[in-house]
C-alpha cells in the first residue's frame, strides 16, 4: 500500500474531564475519504488534531509523513481546509479571501492572484468572484470555502460538513465538485460528514467514529463486502432449515420467512460455496424457496451495525439518513 | 449566439512556496490595509482618516507658525515634550475605533479558524497583527513628532548639529515606546470581546476609569503619589515627556517621581500588556 495519507495509532484527546477521542487508529489511503459519524462523535476534534491545532494525549499521529504537534505549520501549509461554520468576513470580495490564504499558504502574490481566480472559476464563481460574501448565499459561501481549500494546491483537503446548510441541488453541484477534487484532481479529501448517502456517494474509503473511537475503517466496498451474505425467503419448514445452516457452521439472521444466512467462524466445506449449502438444506427438509439472493448492504447497515452496541436510537438513525423520526 | 465559458481546468502549482515568515508578513500587510480601511467602505475610512488628520494638524500648524512667526516665538509654542498631549485624542480615537475592528473581526467572521489552519500558529498570527497595527500605530506616534523635529530644522526652528540626532533619537524612542504601548493596550482588551462596539467601549473605559479614578484620589484624597502608577496610560504620557528631558505638571503625584522609574514603569507596563495579550490569544476559543 501506498504511504498513506493520515496514519492514526490509538490516538486519544480530552478537553477537561470530557474524553472526546479514546482510541482512534486508521490509515488513510489517497483518495476521497469520509470521516463519518454522528453529531459529537469526535470528527471536528480529530481534524484539529490533524491540522496539529490541538495536542494530542497519546497515541501516534502522521500527517503527510510527519507529526502534526511538532511540524504543524509545514503540514499545514500542504492542507486545504474549510472549516463547518458558515461565516466569512461579509466587507471582503471572494477574490481577494481567497487570494489572501493562498498567499499565508505560502504562494507569492501573482500566483495567488492567478490561482485565486482559477479557483474560484472552478467552483462556479467565477463571474461573483468580485463580489462581497455578504450578499452570497450559504451555497456560495460553502462554494468560497471549498475555493479557498484548493486555490494553494493541497496535497490534502480536509471539509468539514461541506454540503452543511445547502439544498438538495446545491449539495448535488458541491458533491460533484469534490468528486472532480479527488478524483480528477488528484488531492486527497478526508469529508467530514454525518450524512451517509453522500458519503456513500463520493468516498472511496470510510472511516467511522463513534464515542471517540472508531468502529470501522476501509473502503467501501470492503465495508460493505464484509456483511454480504445471502437472503433467503422459504414459505415452509424455517426453522428445519436454520437449523440444518447453523449445524454446518453458517449466521443466520431470521425475520419472519427471511433468512440473512453469512459465513460463520468455521470455514466452509472444500468446493461448497453458501449457495450449495441452502439449497442442499432447503432441499434436503422439502421446504419452499421463494427467493435467493446476493444480500447487499448499505452503509447505512454497516454503520448501525457498527454503533448498535453503544446505543443508536432512532434520534440518531433520522440524524444520519435525513429520516423522519 | 450565447457566449460559452470553457472549463478552464486545474493546474497544479509547482512554483515557488514560502515559509512561515511569509505568512507573518502577508497577514501583517493584510491587517495594516484593514486597520486604515482599504478595499473596505467608506465607514471603515472614516476613523483611521480622522486619527491622521487629528495627529498631524498640530505639527503642521506649529511648523507653519514657526516659519511665519520666527525662531523666538517658536521657541514659546508646545514642542516634541509637549507633543503627546495634542495627539492624545488621536491614540484613543485610533486604539477604540480601529484596533478592536482588526482582532474581533478574525473571530465574528471565522477568520481566526482559517488563519490557525494555515501554516500561521496562535503565536504568530498574533506577531503579524501586533506588526500591522503598530505599524500603523506609528503614523500617530511617530509620524508628527519627526515631521516636526524636521520641519523645524527647515524653518530654522529647530536643533542644529549633534542635538538634532539626540532630538532625533528621543522622538523616535518615544513614538516607538508609545506605538507599542497603545498597540498592546489595545490588543489586549481586544482579545476578551467577540464584538467591536463592546471591545470599544471597553478601551475608552479603562483608559478613563484608570486616570481619572488615580487622579481623584492623589489630588482630593491624599491618597500616596505612588498611586500614579496604577494607571499605565498616565504613566506612558509621563514617561514621553521624561524621555525629552521634561515633566508635564499634570499631576502634583508625578512630579516627585524619578524619570528613570517612570520610563521603567512605562516600559515595564508596554512588555505585560505583550506577554498578557500572546497569553490570552494561546487560549482563546476557536469557532471551528
Amino acid at each position: 500500500m501506498a504511504t498513506p495519507v493520515i496514519s492514526a495509532s490509538s490516538v486519544a484527546k480530552s478537553f477537561g474531564s470530557t474524553q472526546v477521542l479514546t482510541d482512534v487508529s486508521m490509515q488513510v489511503p489517497r483518495g476521497i475519504t469520509g470521516l463519518l459519524g454522528s453529531n459529537g462523535a469526535g470528527k471536528t476534534t480529530f481534524l484539529s488534531l490533524v491540522l496539529g491545532l490541538e495536542a494530542r494525549d497519546g497515541g501516534d499521529l502522521q500527517v503527510l509523513g510527519a507529526d502534526p504537534t511538532t511540524a504543524g505549520p509545514d503540514i499545514r501549509a500542504r492542507i486545504g481546509y474549510s472549516p463547518e461554520h458558515h461565516h466569512l468576513p461579509a466587507d471582503v470580495q471572494a477574490a481577494d479571501l481567497v487570494r489572501h490564504l493562498a498567499q499565508l499558504h505560502g504562494l507569492p502574490f501573482q500566483a495567488s492572484t492567478e490561482r485565486a481566480s482559477d479557483a474560484l472559476w472552478m467552483v462556479g464563481l467565477g463571474e461573483e468572484r468580485f463580489r462581497p460574501i455578504g450578499t452570497m448565499s450559504t451555497g456560495q459561501r460553502q462554494r468560497v470555502k471549498l475555493a479557498a481549500a484548493i486555490a494553494h494546491d493541497p496535497e490534502l483537503v480536509l471539509l468539514d460538513e461541506p454540503t452543511d446548510g445547502l439544498d438538495p441541488v446545491q449539495r448535488d453541484e458541491m458533491l460533484e465538485l469534490i468528486h472532480r477534487i479527488g478524483n480528477v484532481y488528484g488531492i486527497s479529501v478526508m469529508l467530514s460528514s454525518h450524512l451517509l448517502d453522500e458519503v456513500e456517494r463520493i468516498c472511496d474509503h470510510v472511516v467511522i467514529i463513534a464515542n471517540g473511537s472508531v468502529r470501522q475503517a476501509g473502503s467501501l466496498d470492503e465495508l460493505r463486502g464484509a456483511n454480504v451474505g445471502l437472503l433467503v425467503e422459504l414459505d415452509s419448514k424455517v426453522d428445519e432449515v436454520v437449523a440444518s445452516l447453523r449445524s454446518v457452521g453458517l449466521n443466520v439472521g431470521i425475520d419472519g420467512s427471511r433468512l440473512q444466512v453469512q459465513a460463520g467462524t468455521a470455514p466452509l466445506v472444500d468446493g461448497w460455496s453458501m449457495h450449495d449449502l441452502v439449497t442442499d438444506a432447503v432441499a434436503a427438509h422439502g421446504a419452499g424457496l421463494r427467493r435467493l439472493v446476493d444480500r447487499t448492504v448499505s452503509l447505512e447497515d454497516v454503520f448501525l451495525e457498527s454503533n448498535t452496541p453503544f446505543g443508536v436510537n432512532s434520534d440518531t438513525r433520522s440524524q444520519l439518513t435525513g429520516a423522519p423520526t | 449566439m450565447s457566449a460559452q465559458i470553457h472549463d478552464r481546468g486545474y493546474r497544479a502549482y509547482d512554483g515557488e512556496r514560502a515559509g512561515e515568515r511569509w505568512a507573518i508578513r502577508s497577514l501583517a500587510l493584510h491587517s495594516v490595509r484593514r486597520a486604515l480601511g482599504l478595499k473596505r467602505s467608506g465607514r471603515h475610512k472614516i476613523a483611521p482618516v480622522l486619527t491622521i488628520i487629528f495627529a498631524f494638524v498640530p505639527a503642521i500648524g506649529l511648523a507653519a507658525a514657526a516659519m511665519f512667526l520666527g525662531r523666538e516665538i517658536a521657541e514659546n509654542l508646545p514642542s516634541y515634550a509637549d507633543y503627546y498631549g495634542l495627539i492624545s485624542f488621536a491614540l484613543l480615537l485610533f486604539t477604540a475605533a480601529v484596533v478592536p475592528g482588526v482582532l474581533t473581526t478574525d473571530r465574528t467572521s471565522g477568520m481566526l479558524a482559517l488563519y490557525l489552519a494555515s501554516p500561521l500558529t496562535r503565536t504568530t498570527y498574533v506577531v503579524a497583527k501586533a506588526l500591522g497595527i503598530f505599524a500603523v500605530m506609528l503614523i500617530v506616534t511617530l509620524g508628527p513628532v519627526l515631521f516636526l523635529v524636521i520641519a523645524f530644522v527647515f524653518v530654522d526652528a529647530g536643533p542644529t548639529g549633534l542635538e538634532f540626532f539626540t532630538v532625533f533619537g528621543k522622538a523616535l524612542l518615544a513614538g516607538i515606546l508609545a506605538g507599542v504601548f497603545w498597540t498592546s493596550l489595545g490588543m489586549l482588551i481586544s482579545s476578551f470581546p467577540k464584538r467591536w462596539g463592546i471591545a470599544s467601549v471597553a478601551i475608552v473605559g479603562t483608559v478613563f476609569v484608570m486616570n481619572f479614578s488615580v487622579a481623584l484620589l492623589t489630588e482630593q484624597a491624599d491618597a500616596p503619589a505612588s498611586l500614579v502608577y496604577f494607571a499605565p496610560p498616565m504613566i506612558m504620557g509621563e514617561a514621553w515627556q521624561r524621555i525629552f528631558g521634561q515633566f508635564s505638571f499634570d499631576l502634583d503625584a508625578l512630579d516627585g517621581q524619578p524619570s528613570a522609574l517612570i520610563i521603567m514603569a512605562a516600559v515595564g507596563y508596554t512588555l505585560a500588556l505583550t506577554v498578557g495579550t500572546w497569553w490570552q490569544y494561546q487560549r482563546i476559543e476557536v469557532d471551528r
